[in-house]
């Protein structure tokens, strides 16, 4: 397990394996086949199985339409979403279609797809390619919203994505991409709807998600050397929530900090909380914070993006806060 | 670990199957994904495919009967195991389906899936520490603090063995328990009033307290205003205040207004009709004006003796003089005591009309305000002129409105017309 490649290359590594072991999957997408992906994610499938790989004209609700319906003729599309702010053009196919068909049909067939959408801010490219998407679908109940934050995780999440019969929304963080991890050769799946526990500790809760997942382990080293423990939670897969290993950290901790990109007005965090607050208050020592993106659009001119998006201070800020109420 | 396989059911409206044929005889070894036998419902034929390999060890249908689906067809177990129980075995009832479903390897599954319920998701792993740090949760240690509980010691039902709010209760339940509103007797105290401080009422202002309940008690008392023209007065006041500072002489609104009143009320005798304690009617003669000085050891009301003999020059003079004294507290109570009736000069806060309270034993009190220039009609002309308003307070025991009026507009008529 000694060899470390980027969060694309694990992608990539596993959808070519996924795609060797189940001849229905395909890929979707928007220069998603000969160009092999904008970012290089779907890079060699084209050239090993040219019917299973299509490139698609600007047109997301074609995308997620067809490959809902190809779900349910039983293939197992993956369908790409460049951009995940893009999902605003395909929203009705996502929430209405994909989601529903499976309740629809009681069982008897759904759209066992997978979206890969490339989510977050950090690299310039301003309001409509910057966007933490997540909120917008995790109330859809239907839809599984998944989150990896190491490419140790993109893999293998994305290669039960894939077995997965609902609709699921992978979210890669573009930010992540040049990340290098640890990675197993082998093909290997982790488990959907399981949290993870990144980091024990005593004495705060820090649940974390995708790009912040960094900023929290940087938070758990600094508060460490004050001898102060954190907890790190990794949720993995955003919706359905695994509530209980939040919960049980909760309240072993009795402290919690969120820390989550994008608003703070109904994100991530604003469900995490009320959660909490509303099953293990009798445990929580103190009131739950949330640190978050400032609530405006992300700009394009790169001192105000930065500014926009929580930093290490500010984490630091909350945590000491919450510990010294 | 013997495995009863059942009637399966494949769709949600199949109620029973015939069973074709047996593929294998009881004693017959069975492997995993072998198929054991044929299941007819209606025009199809199924194949049911074991699952776990062991040992046929049980068959309980006949080829050609049917079977309810979920009904008990065959048991699969090892050799030598005990099938008693099994045997018995009474069906899984209908609330499933079955589905075939074709793995990756192009093998066939049966897989059943229950048709109500909640579908449990994977438990994620268990926080590895089985005890928190905390033997109580903060809410409970708030909880016993309130119902003064001792938990120490105490074996907690919560997450991570910890004293919940629950344990408490169950050790002390007459606290309030959630829902209960708090107990009607308790008297409610506004969280806001907090008491400064406490001192017993004396000095002038108990006395002040005495003589007002006094006056408010024993006096009819009625009001009435009205404005005073001065605006010729004023310019002569503002010219001789001048010149008099030159001279050391501190002219005032009082000193003129004493000097009004001492002039009218000389032919108002019925303001100046008192009672005394005896209920006897008293005239008195001496033109004794008191005026209201605010001190720093409460109000008091020097006295301006005879002040219709005086000039106003006279009066600004011992106006000063008393109000000086009165502020060091050097007034003597003859003074004090003894006044046919009473000016208040509020004008220097502002006020315009007021209702002042008899100073008893007299029967009328003036009550001053601040000068204002104002609009007036003269005829069909507007003027701007300087108005004093003026307010009467009078005993109507002894004073009547029409009198009280008179004098007033007489104390007014003076004033418009008055000189220095």
């Amino acid at each position: 397990m000694a060899r470390k490649i980027s969060f694309t290359k694990a992608i990539n590594e596993v959808l070519h394996q996924s795609m060797e072991r189940d001849p229905s999957i395909f890929i979707i997408g928007e220069d998603v086949a000969r160009m092999g992906g904008d970012f290089g994610v779907t890079q060699g499938i084209w050239h090993r199985w040219p019917e299973r790989a299509i490139d698609t004209a600007l047109s997301e609700q074609a995308i997620i339409g067809l490959s809902a319906m190809a779900g349910v003729c039983g293939l197992r599309p993956i369908a790409e979403l460049m951009f995940a702010d893009f999902a605003g053009v395909c929203y009705d196919q996502i929430v209405n279609n994909a989601a529903k068909l499976r309740f629809m049909y009681n069982g008897e067939a759904g759209a066992q797809i997978v979206i890969r959408a490339v989510t977050g801010s950090g690299i310039r490219c301003a309001y409509h390619h910057s966007q933490s998407v997540e909120p917008w679908f995790m109330n859809i109940p239907g839809l599984v919203i998944v989150a990896p934050s190491t490419p140790y995780e993109a893999k293998g999440l994305l290669a039960s994505c894939i077995r997965d019969n609902n609709p699921v929304l992978f979210l890669e963080h573009k930010m992540l991409y040049n990340l290098k991890g640890e990675v197993p050769e082998e093909y290997y799946e982790l488990p959907l709807y399981q949290g993870h526990i990144e980091r024990e500790g005593d004495d705060i809760t820090l649940v974390a998600t995708m790009a912040m997942m960094n900023m929290a382990i940087k938070t758990a080293e600094v508060l460490g050397k004050e001898g102060i423990h954190c907890e790190i939670i990794n949720p993995r897969t955003l919706f359905p929530l695994d509530k209980e290993i939040i919960k049980s950290s909760v309240a072993k901790t009795g402290r919690l900090v969120v820390l989550q990109e994008g608003p703070k007005f109904m994100g991530s965090g604003a469900e995490i909380g009320a959660m909490v607050a509303e099953e293990v208050f009798e445990y929580l020592a103190a009131p739950i914070k949330r640190v978050t993106s400032l609530d405006v659009p992300v700009a394009f001119s790169p001192g105000l993006e930065d500014y926009v998006n929580p930093k290490l201070d500010h984490v630091l800020k909350a945590c000491r806060e919450v510990l010294a109420f | 670990m013997a495995q009863v396989v059942t009637m399966p059911r494949y769709g949600a409206t199949m109620q029973e199957g015939l069973l074709g044929e047996w593929m294998m005889a009881e004693g017959d070894q069975v492997t995993a994904g072998s198929v054991i036998c044929s299941v007819e419902i209606e025009k199809l034929t199924n194949e049911l495919v074991a699952s776990v390999g062991g040992v046929m060890r049980a068959i309980m249908v006949e080829p050609g009967s049917s079977a309810v689906c979920g009904a008990p067809l065959c048991i699969i177990g090892e050799a030598d195991e005990d099938i008693s129980e099994y045997l018995s075995a009474k069906g899984i009832g209908l609330n499933y389906q079955t589905v075939v479903v074709k793995q990756s390897d192009d093998k066939k599954i049966q897989v059943t899936i229950p048709l109500e319920g909640i579908v449990k998701l994977p438990d994620s792993r268990a926080i590895s520490v089985q005890t928190g740090r905390r033997p109580i949760t903060p809410k409970a240690m708030q909880l016993a603090k309130q119902l003064s509980v001792a938990w120490t010691g105490m074996q907690g039902t919560g997450r991570l063995g910890m004293i919940t709010r629950e344990d408490i209760r169950r050790l002390k339940p007459e606290g309030p328990q959630p829902g209960q509103n708090a107990p009607a007797h308790q008297v409610l105290v506004p969280a806001s009033q907090k008491i400064f401080s406490k001192a017993k009422l004396s000095g002038s202002r108990k006395v002040t307290a005495e003589r007002m309940m006094e006056s408010a008690h024993s006096s009819a008392l009625a009001a009435l205003w009205m404005d005073a023209d001065i605006t010729q007065l004023m310019r002569e006041y503002h010219h001789m205040r001048e010149v008099w500072k030159k001279e050391g002489v501190s002219l005032s609104i009082t000193a003129l207004l004493v000097k009004a009143l001492a002039s009218v009320l000389p032919k108002h005798p019925v303001c100046r009709t008192q009672l005394d304690s005896e209920g006897n009617l008293l005239l008195v003669e001496s033109i004794d004006i008191a005026i209201a000085v605010d001190t720093p050891h409460g109000l008091l009301v020097p006295i301006v003796r005879q002040a219709n003999t005086k000039t106003v020059r006279d009066i600004s003079l011992e106006v000063t003089s008393l109000v000086q004294r009165a502020r060091v507290g050097a007034l003597a109570p003859d003074e004090m005591r003894g006044q046919a009736m009473t000016l208040s000069n509020l004008g220097m806060y502002g006020v315009t009309y007021m209702r002042p309270i008899l100073n008893t034993p007299e029967s009328v009190i003036l009550g001053v305000g601040e000068v204002q220039r104002r609009p007036v009609y003269k005829g069909d002309g507007l003027f701007p002129c300087d108005i004093l308003p003026l307010s009467l307070s009078f005993d109507h025991r002894l004073v009547d409105g029409g009198p009280a009026a008179v004098f007033l507009r007489d104390v007014c008529g003076y004033l418009s017309s008055m000189t220095m």
